[in-house]
């Protein structure tokens, strides 16, 4: 099992809700300093409260799609106001689903803002030796199966997603000189907040037709933050590049 | 928005070959399937607003029912 010290900080967007708070629960649990972010102020308070060791949750409330451009400055003032980070863990997301047809731009563009092009500016900021930790530093995204096998109506979450796996997949092989290692986590459905948002639109029987398709039913947010713990730790320092699924068996 | 207004949206947001009239049934409307609404739910949470779910569009009828979703809809 992985294990941090106090000394280990690492950020987790997302983290009010969903696999991001699965994720800075666990790592709260295994030691580590966890920077939680999130748009939700009244949510990090549930959060600290329900963490292991509330002293090392912090809260940093921030709208990750309000300036994109800014997050670099951002990252820079988490470093300065609490040490030099360890990891990030990046889990904030939204999804909409729509066909082709309804592919609309201000929505892509939302989305891309959340899902693509602030984990990976985070991340690529993170890679600056006098932001990051100078042993260990890790990032993990949290992608998303669809990206791969996306069903009808996922397209510009898929997309945007695709888009995540391949830029960290670049930022992978930019880092790896300097011992940053970056990877994605792509999982299949799992029961989250997200999750029972898209049931009230799509209605029931999508829930159920999809369930059908994964062997092992389908996952819990801890199923998820146990690969994205493992990931950070030194527990996979051979390991950089992948986009691993977590799918329940399903292909 | 009008009657007539609506039936041209609700053409272009199920891709109907055909003129689509405001009373009609939405049984008989060949294009109104899972991937039509999943397109009109779209369509009404961007473009205008409204949050509309499966499990309500399976309980309308007629064209003028997905209508009166739509704040400002002028019968």
């Amino acid at each position: 099992m992985s294990a941090f010290s106090a000394e280990d900080r690492i950020l987790v967007t997302g983290a009010s809700s969903g696999i991001g708070r699965a994720i800075a629960l666990l790592l709260n649990g295994r030691g580590a300093t966890v920077i939680a972010s999130g748009r939700d102020e009244s949510r990090l308070a549930a959060l600290r409260e329900a963490a292991d060791d509330p002293a090392r949750m912090l809260s940093e409330p921030l709208d990750l799609a309000e300036h994109p451009d800014a997050l670099p400055r951002w990252l820079k003032g988490l470093r300065e106001r609490h040490g030099r980070l360890r990891g990030l863990a990046l889990a904030a997301g939204i999804t909409w689903n729509a066909p082709m047809s309804q592919y609309d731009h201000g929505k892509a563009r939302e989305i891309f803002d959340i899902c693509c092009h602030a984990p990976l500016i985070l991340a690529g900021a993170f890679c600056d030796r006098r932001i990051r930790a100078g042993k260990g530093a890790a990032v993990v995204c949290i992608a998303a199966g669809a990206a791969a096998n996306p069903n009808p109506g996922q397209g510009m979450y898929a997309a945007a997603k695709a888009g995540l796996i391949a830029g960290a997949r670049c930022l992978a092989a930019e880092s790896a000189p300097s011992g940053v290692r970056v990877n994605c986590v792509s999982p299949g459905l799992v029961e989250t907040p997200m999750l029972e948002d898209t049931v009230r639109r799509l209605g029931p029987e999508f829930l159920e037709r999809e369930r059908r398709s994964y062997p092992l039913g389908l996952g819990l947010p801890e199923d998820v933050a146990h690969l994205a713990a493992f990931l950070l730790s030194d527990e996979a320092r051979w390991i950089t590049g992948l986009d691993i699924p977590v799918t329940g068996g399903r292909r | 928005m009008t009657a007539r207004e609506f039936e041209e949206l609700f053409q272009d947001i199920i891709q109907g070959d055909d003129p689509v009239a405001i009373d009609a049934e939405l049984a008989d409307i060949v294009e109104w399937d899972s991937m039509a609404m999943m397109a009109l739910i779209a369509h009404f949470g961007s473009k205008l607003g409204v949050a509309v779910t499966f499990d309500q569009l399976r309980k309308l009828r007629t064209v003028r029912d997905v209508a009166a979703l739509v704040p400002g809809f002028t019968a």
